[in-house]
């Protein structure tokens, strides 16, 4: 039997041990998913309990035909839409925060923050699922048929969503360099 | 200028995490080197990879298990009493209906309390005031027919109670013996007198 389908069998059945190994399995993952859509701990810390709670509350309506943990990030997934929905804006970097964090010591750092700062400018124009699509296949390294799970959708689009983010994120970064370029002459 | 070799760039995401065959990670790389493009592609995935989420520490780790099992016994318990009240308003009834169950619990309560106080009114009186009761409801007794020896008990029980009401008695009558009747009528005024002649002549009159 799946592990995971064993613990939660044991979860019903009222074992707390089951219960806090399913939590410590799937904590960090999914913490480092969602903070990475809400970019604040707050909110993600939030989010990750709300996920597990309603996860916990509705384990009758878990299919065992499919993974738990798929079934997780789903949930995970549209309860952060909720805050991003609410909010009106989605990983929204202020440039202050970028600049507290930065090093100043050397050009190179100066730089690299730079691109990182604008890689994530970048990124907050993209389509949402796009987003999502690249940020699970580049950051989490999923490959694309659990990407279509998540995602609710065929592995093509989740390909298809994959090429636009890659080609639009490009493209935002060459005009983004162009512009720098324009202003230092 | 836009890479078109697709074949190449599905690659860049298992390369960027080191899951390419040595032969298609040679390939790759011989196109990087030619392909600003594809290059400046892998430069960024490997910064959105390389983006860190802060770690919020070991106590977090430790505590968010508990936390989550106390909110879920909370929302478990909680859901309980939902799903009650879920399945009250499950039951669609037309609203006549409700109204008529409103009345006739209101008329149920309304019975048992009158039944209640009645209840209480017919319950039940103590023995002594029954006892009171069949005494004051036995009409006169005809003293002719009643024998000696009942004529010795009611005489008996007669002067136990009269003895008993002298004995409360005595200190007033004692007091009174004290008082002159002659100062008693000297400290009359005039219309005392008066009112005192007129009783002692109706009095005499009436025999």
């Amino acid at each position: 039997m799946d592990e995971d389908l064993d613990l939660i069998n044991r979860t019903e059945a009222g074992e707390r041990d089951a219960f806090d190994e399913l939590v410590k399995k799937y904590q960090k993952p999914l913490y480092a998913t969602l903070y990475r859509m809400v970019s604040n701990h707050e909110d993600a810390s939030d989010l990750l309990q709300k996920t597990f709670i309603k996860a916990f509350t509705g384990l009758k309506s878990f299919e065992r035909r499919s993974s738990f943990k798929t079934w997780l990030y789903q949930i995970g997934i549209n309860l952060a839409k909720n805050v991003y929905r609410d909010r009106g804006r989605f990983n929204q970097v202020s440039i202050d925060d970028v600049i507290i964090r930065k090093d100043p010591r050397t050009l190179d750092i100066l730089i690299r923050n730079e691109s990182r700062l604008l890689l994530r400018k970048a990124l907050t124009g993209l389509p949402k699922k796009q987003r999502l699509t690249l940020m699970f296949r580049i950051q989490e390294g999923r490959k694309f048929d659990e990407i279509a799970d998540i995602m609710k959708c065929s592995v093509g689009t989740a390909k298809a969503n994959y090429h636009h983010a890659v080609q639009k994120l490009k493209l935002i970064m060459k005009e983004s360099f162009e512009d720098l370029k324009t202003d230092d002459v | 200028m836009t890479c078109n070799n697709k074949d190449i760039s599905k690659h860049i995401p298992a390369y960027l995490t080191q899951e390419l065959e040595p032969a298609e990670q040679r390939i790759l790389e011989e196109h990087l080197e030619s392909c600003s493009d594809c290059k400046m592609e892998v430069i960024l995935l490997r910064t959105l990879a390389t983006e860190n989420v802060p770690d919020p520490g070991e106590a977090f780790w430790k505590e968010t298990p508990g936390i989550i099992y106390r909110a879920v016994q909370r929302e478990m318990t909680r859901k309980k009493y939902f799903n009650l009240s879920w399945f009250a308003g499950k039951i669609t009834l037309p609203r006549w209906v409700l109204t008529a169950e409103t009345v006739c619990g209101a008329l149920v309560i309304l019975f048992l309390t009158i039944l209640s106080v009645q209840h209480r009114q017919d319950a039940p009186l103590s023995q002594a005031y029954v006892f009171s009761e069949d005494t004051m409801n036995s009409g006169s007794i005809n003293v002719t027919a009643l024998s000696q020896d009942d004529i010795e008990t009611i005489n008996t029980w007669a002067g136990g109670e009269l003895a008993s009401i002298a004995q409360e008695a005595e200190p007033v009558i004692a007091s009174n013996r004290d008082t002159d009747i002659y100062e008693e009528l000297a400290s009359l005024n005039a219309s005392e007198i008066d009112a005192l002649s007129h009783a002692i002549e109706n009095w005499e009159e009436e025999g």
